[in-house]
């Protein structure tokens, strides 16, 4: 077999070659062929990959219709291909396909694909076959578009011919295929349908013809023509001059183009007019560019703005600057706006000379220009406007100073701070100490400690909170020591956001437990509570004793953080301080915070037992009950029924012992149906009594969803990517096309469904009773909204009836929690369909049409989505 | 020791504001209304308009499609948005059928161009005609043919033309071409970029007999200048038309035209010096899908650097990468990467070139249709973008190295190539 000629680069490397490829990849490699027998070759093209035989291929070509197999004309094309640089496998090729196309037989189909190859493989030899087919209408516009591609005069004159008889649609597409040809000698036929219905088509064929002689012929059309016709004429002259400036004759161009320029009620053709003029006169077109620059119409002005653009030279900029003395309030703003976006460097002097313009809009567009054209010293000028300046020119003036500092490097900033400070320019020492935070200028980090030490107020708050952002691990210390040195609240509490931010980067924890340790020992009192506060954010038995030490101290301050500090330890080893603390600690807030500390750490409910006596408000109650129900013991539900029988939080008890049996129905059946006999003792509701019911009957009544781990009993559609943090399940979504949607294996019929959900970014939902769709959603059916900013739980119908159910503008502001976690719940009943969020309605559709059964699904749609769901979880059928 | 959940570090915002943004020159017409039109609300334009409902200033007054249960949608969707919201002279959405409608309006001052590819060139052409500002999407056409018509066309008449290319508004694509251009990376040798291709298969998989045309489904004006075939569903089934040469060239032009876009941006070279091309390919045969499906090519140019363009893996990874001689880079959707890694750390001096800064395509081209300047995307990027996938693919159809020349945009001599520059148009359609 033939070998393929290595077509690329010596190297060659980085191409596979060809049976390594995956799928239904047949790779084409080209084939040099010189002076090979057509068999051979024809052979050859099927060991490289051709899909059929190409006798086959051909044979299959002959009684090919639309709806079959389309193998063959793929196969074909292919052969195209392969001999492109084949000549006489080429000429063997097309003559085959030319034979099919004359067979009467040949259904329209294949004729159609073979125009489209003649397309490109089409000569003069075939020009007069197409010619004949013109004439048949199943086929001629595809003869048509053959024609239209091969290149000469037969196939011109063939198109030209065809006008006499063309009628209709055909008719029009000859005409643009003239047009497209840019045939010279169709110039007078097209002429000649100006005044005819053909005339919009014929016009548009002449402006791409682009002669001197079409843009006559339009001419004339122009002064013969209604004026339904005169803006397509006046575009296709545009045309005309268009060509006629690329072609080289700028004078036939240039008098379109100045014709154009003054048809004063139509911007559009005065734009491509100076467009044109632009390119055909460069720099002498100027002065037209400038005059435009100060139009009433904004798109003009704002063409010619982008035109200005190309005048590089000075001479340019010397005239705008000419004129900027002589011109009115307008012009000269116009001018100056030119001036600054070129940054003509001799522009700065009259443009700062107009800062002090009587005329506002002027003066504010020197400030502004300022920003762009200015240097160093123009920061002084702006500076002082900055500070002494009112209103808009104020705005204005710190406006540019930041355009100016863009422009700035950060070691001249650090200079100017350096004089700033120096000169006591307290607002610009601010202003560039804020910049270098901005740019992350770690070598300015000593200048700013320096500074934070020596200088006071706004300075040394500013370098303080540009250290928080810049500083490096090792500089902790030093922020630690601005604690303890600070002057006043205000500077502790910079200095204090300084070191926590920059803690927050300190990856080791000796280097950010060390030096705090260090400072306490022999710190002021009262500078120990921000240090303990910045321990607090660590734990460990060391840290441990410290706070145990303050929190049972003297010091007011020192004892509030520590207990506080403890109250929010991440792990139970400060369970035994925070039960003293909530039966011994001397104010009623820190027993409070300590207890809920200590509710939260507890685990067990041999712990929480520990914590019984203490609970006394409402509100305790409520906490107790809670982590009660995290406790999985039989245990923590003989707790909880104890407070079945109180009135304040007898509901809540309810449901804690029910969350509890359902937890535990599985393991300790007797425990349980002594608990919900005495939940059905207090009478409640009918829909937690059947659960009470149930759960005694040793039945589950909550099935969870979600195991809180893994994506078990989910199922991604490939799009956007899902994970379990954090016992939440979260959504990040792509860019691909499409929606990200996560389906539950299982389908549910009715159900009542609760979720919490919480959404970063993005627009997202979770479906219900929904249906997998091959479509760019791959999802159809009603889901309960979710969006960062509105319509949250309302019911919106996606692939279908869009809005069933918008939330009511009456629903209180709070339904919803941006940024935080969100319960809600679904119950579908048949057709009865309720949505509940955070405790308030916000769908009751008492007989929607819709499915009655489908999946649960998460969905993202679109990029840029950040969404979280959790505790998802349908009530067991009765 | 129990677990509880952990109370983690606060994260601190780091006081890493971006520099502030350039006041821009014109502040005038920043409250003028921009009525909007849609043409193509499918799932891409309906998404693409959904950024421009939150603009301030922006009302969308006109959704177009040929099905008209997606312009129904559209219509609703918008009105729904507006509902409460608009202001009093606001007379809600209109839903059309022809495209020429909605250009025939006054109050439209600029339209999302969004059908199939097919139809891409003749709107824009239209649109600058009746004198609009447009947000195209990519690639601008289905020949190189169409891209300079457009090309001429916006310039032509002064139009603000945003390509939906809109990974130049996304801050990781900025910083990477920021790094080539500005010498970060050393001179630059290669540029490899890598787009999918195969991965996207047809869904529908079964017969393709004609089948009746839906109701409320204007067939004719779906294909336009494409060649009339008999309506089957798998011509519009998702990814249906994206794999069907009569209306996409493939993602050889579709996808590619992304990270081509990102290639142009951080190497402008690519475009300034005529140009060697090879490519191999192979194409697609199931149902009615025909185009490319994975490719290979290569561009050489006379100064040694080269730009390597294929499908995922083979070999380039997604996206674009820079390899200079003292680095390189490699950015896509979500992720950028940097050897060595610390370039990633790089602050731009005064004398560094910036890139435009945009944070969001769509609100970028309001801006620039007020202050009547070019948007991130202007029209020359989406053409450098949109034609080097379509030489790619002819470089692979004729099978043998070609000359281009990227100023003059002409092949060196090929007339069979050169033939393939363009596409006839079914009557009465033209560009």
């Amino acid at each position: 077999m033939v070998s393929p000629a290595p077509v690329f680069s010596p190297e060659g490397a980085c191409y596979i070659s060809p049976g390594q490829r995956p799928g239904n990849r047949r790779p084409t490699q080209p084939v040099a062929l010189k002076g090979r027998n057509i068999i051979l070759a024809l052979l050859a093209a099927a060991a490289f990959g051709a899909t059929m035989e190409p006798k086959q291929a051909f044979e299959q070509l002959r009684s090919y219709d639309y709806g079959q197999d389309i193998s063959p004309l793929v196969a074909i094309e292919a052969l195209v291909d392969q001999s492109s640089n084949a000549a006489a496998q080429r000429k063997e090729l097309t003559a085959q396909l030319v034979a099919i196309l004359q067979e009467p037989k040949t259904p329209i189909a294949a004729k159609q694909f073979i125009c489209r190859m003649l397309e490109r493989i089409g000569t003069d030899e075939h020009v007069p076959l197409l010619a004949t087919l013109l004439a048949e209408p199943q086929i001629a516009d595809d003869a048509r578009r053959a024609l239209e591609q091969i290149p000469g005069d037969a196939a011109s004159a063939a198109l030209r011919d065809a006008l006499a008889k063309a009628q209709g649609d055909f008719r029009t597409g000859v005409i643009n295929s003239i047009g497209e040809r840019r045939d010279r000698k169709a110039v007078e036929p097209l002429a000649k349908l100006i005044g005819t219905p053909d005339a919009k088509a014929a016009i548009r064929a002449l402006g791409k013809i682009g002669t001197a002689e079409a843009a006559a012929a339009l001419t004339r059309g122009r002064d013969a023509s209604p004026t339904e016709l005169a803006e397509a004429l006046c575009h296709a002259q545009l045309r005309c001059a268009d060509a006629l400036a690329a072609a080289g004759d700028a004078k036939a161009a240039d008098a379109i183009y100045l014709d154009a320029l003054g048809q004063k009620e139509h911007v559009l053709f005065r734009i491509a007019a100076l467009a044109g003029l632009v390119k055909t006169r460069r720099e002498k077109a100027a002065p037209m560019a400038i005059e435009a620059l100060t139009d009433p119409n904004p798109q003009l002005r704002g063409a010619a703005r982008a035109l200005a653009r190309q005048f590089a030279g000075k001479e340019f900029a010397a005239s705008l600057l000419s004129l900027l003395k002589k011109a009115d309030a307008q012009a000269q703003v116009a001018i100056i706006e030119t001036l600054a976006e070129r940054r003509d460097a001799a522009a700065l002097e009259p443009v700062t000379k107009l800062t002090e313009s009587l005329d506002d809009p002027v003066r504010l567009a020197a400030i502004r220009a300022l920003g762009q054209l200015g240097n160093r010293t123009t920061l002084d000028l702006l500076a002082r406007l900055a500070a002494e300046g009112t209103g808009a020119a104020q705005q204005t003036a710190k406006e540019a100073i930041a355009t100016l500092r863009e422009r700035s490097t950060s070691p001249e900033m650090v200079v100017a701070l350096a004089g700033a400070v120096n000169k006591g320019e307290t607002a610009l020492a601010v202003e560039l100490i804020d910049s270098l935070a901005a740019r992350r200028f770690r070598d300015a980090v000593p200048m700013l400690n320096s500074f934070a030490s020596r200088q006071g107020g706004e300075v040394r708050l500013a370098c303080l909170k540009a250290l928080g952002a810049l500083a490096e691990p090792n500089h902790f210390p030093f922020l630690i020591d601005h604690i303890l040195t600070a002057k006043d609240e205000a500077e502790a509490k910079a200095a204090e956001d300084a070191a926590t931010k920059l803690a927050s980067r300190i990856t080791r924890r000796t280097d950010r437990v060390g030096p705090l340790m260090e400072a306490m020992k022999g710190a002021d009192a009262g500078k120990v509570p921000a240090l303990l506060r910045l321990l607090g954010r660590d734990s460990g038995p060391d840290i441990l004793a410290v706070m145990r030490k303050w929190a049972g101290g003297t010091h007011e301050a020192a004892r509030d953080a520590a207990v506080r500090a403890l109250a929010d330890w991440p792990s139970d080893e400060a369970a035994d301080d925070l039960l003293k603390l909530a039966k011994e600690a001397k104010e009623p807030t820190h027993r409070a915070i300590a207890l809920r500390g200590y509710l939260r750490l507890a685990g067990t409910a041999k712990r929480l037992e520990q914590a019984a006596p203490l609970i006394k408000a409402r509100e305790d109650k409520l906490a107790f009950l809670a982590a009660l129900a995290e406790a999985r013991e039989p245990a923590a539900l003989a707790i909880a029924t104890r407070y079945l029988s109180d009135d304040q939080v007898r509901a809540e008890a309810i449901l804690a012992c029910l969350k509890l049996a359902d937890a535990l129905v599985g393991t300790d059946k007797e425990a349980v149906k002594a608990a919900m006999q005495k939940v059905l003792d207090t009478r409640p509701e009918k829909a937690l009594a059947d659960r009470a019911q149930a759960l005694s009957e040793g039945r589950r009544t909550i099935v969870p969803l979600f195991d809180g781990k893994t994506l078990s009993g989910w199922a991604s559609n490939g799009i956007g990517k899902w994970s379990v943090e954090g016992a939440a399940i979260v959504g990040n979504g792509t860019h691909k096309p499409g929606y990200g949607i996560l389906f539950s294996e299982k389908q549910y019929k009715d159900f009542t469904l609760r979720f919490k959900y919480k959404v970063l970014a993005g627009n997202a939902g979770f479906y219900i009773r929904a249906e997998k769709l091959p479509t760019s959603e791959g999802v159809r059916g009603l889901q309960v909204e979710i969006d960062p900013e509105k319509d949250n739980a309302g019911l919106f119908e996606v692939g279908g009836r869009a809005w069933v159910a918008k939330p009511d503008g009456k629903l209180p502001k709070d339904h919803f929690k941006p940024r935080d976690w969100n319960d809600v719940e679904v119950v579908a009943q048949g057709r009865h369909l309720t949505v509940t969020m955070n405790g308030h309605k916000t769908v009751d559709l008492p007989n929607d049409p819709g499915r009655t059964e489908g999946f649960f699904a998460l969905g993202m749609h679109g990029g840029g989505v950040h969404v979280m769901f959790k505790d998802i979880e349908v009530l067991a059928a009765p | 020791m129990a677990a509880v959940s952990r109370r983690g570090f606060v994260r601190s915002a780091a006081a890493a504001a971006a520099a502030p943004f350039i006041l821009p020159a014109a502040a005038r017409g920043a409250n003028e209304r921009v009525g909007v039109g849609l043409l193509g609300s499918g799932g891409q334009g309906t998404g693409v308009m959904r950024g421009f409902l939150g603009q301030q200033g922006v009302q969308v007054v006109a959704v177009c499609d040929v099905q008209e249960g997606r312009r129904n949608a559209a219509r609703t969707l918008v009105n729904n948005h507006y509902g409460s919201r608009a202001e009093k002279d606001y007379k809600g959405c209109e839903a059309y059928n022809d495209f020429r409608e909605v250009l025939a309006r006054d109050d439209v001052d600029a339209v999302i161009i969004a059908p199939q590819d097919h139809w891409h060139a003749i709107m824009c052409i239209r649109a600058a005609e009746a004198g609009k500002d447009m947000y195209c999407e990519k690639p601008l056409g289905v020949s190189v043919r169409e891209c300079q018509a457009i090309r001429d066309a916006i310039r032509g008449y002064g139009r603000v033309f945003q390509t939906g290319t809109q990974q130049r508004s996304d801050r990781r694509f900025r910083q990477a071409c920021e790094l080539a251009r500005n010498g970060y990376l050393g001179k630059l040798r290669t540029v490899k970029v890598g787009a999918p291709g195969p991965s996207y298969q047809p869904s529908y998989r079964g017969p393709i007999a004609p089948e009746p045309v839906p109701k409320g489904f204007d067939y004719e004006m779906f294909v336009g200048p494409a060649p009339m075939k008999p309506w089957h569903r798998a011509r519009l089934d998702w990814p249906g038309w994206y794999l069907i040469w009569d209306y996409c060239v493939g993602f050889i032009c579709n996808w590619g035209v992304h990270h081509l876009d990102i290639a142009h941006w951080g190497c402008p070279a690519l475009a300034a010096a005529p140009f060697e091309l090879a490519c191999t390919a192979d194409y697609r045969n199931l149902g009615l899908t025909d185009n490319v499906n994975g490719w290979s090519a290569e561009f050489a140019y006379p100064s040694g650097l080269r730009m390597l363009f294929s499908d995922n893996g083979h070999p380039c990874a997604q996206g674009c990468r820079f390899e200079g001689d003292e680095g390189w880079v490699h950015v896509d959707r979500g992720s950028i990467a940097a050897d060595p890694p610390s370039l990633l750390q790089t602050a731009f001096q005064p004398g560094d070139l910036r890139l435009q800064h945009s944070d969001h395509h769509q609100a970028d081209f309001v801006e620039a249709v007020r202050k009547r300047s070019d948007p991130v995307s202007p029209v020359e990027a989406g053409h450098l973008a949109s034609y080097y996938g379509m030489l790619a693919d002819i470089a692979a159809r004729v099978r043998r190295r070609l000359r281009w020349d990227p100023i003059a945009e002409r092949f060196e001599s090929d007339p069979e190539a050169t033939r393939l520059l363009s596409r006839p148009m079914r009557a009465p359609w033209t560009l």
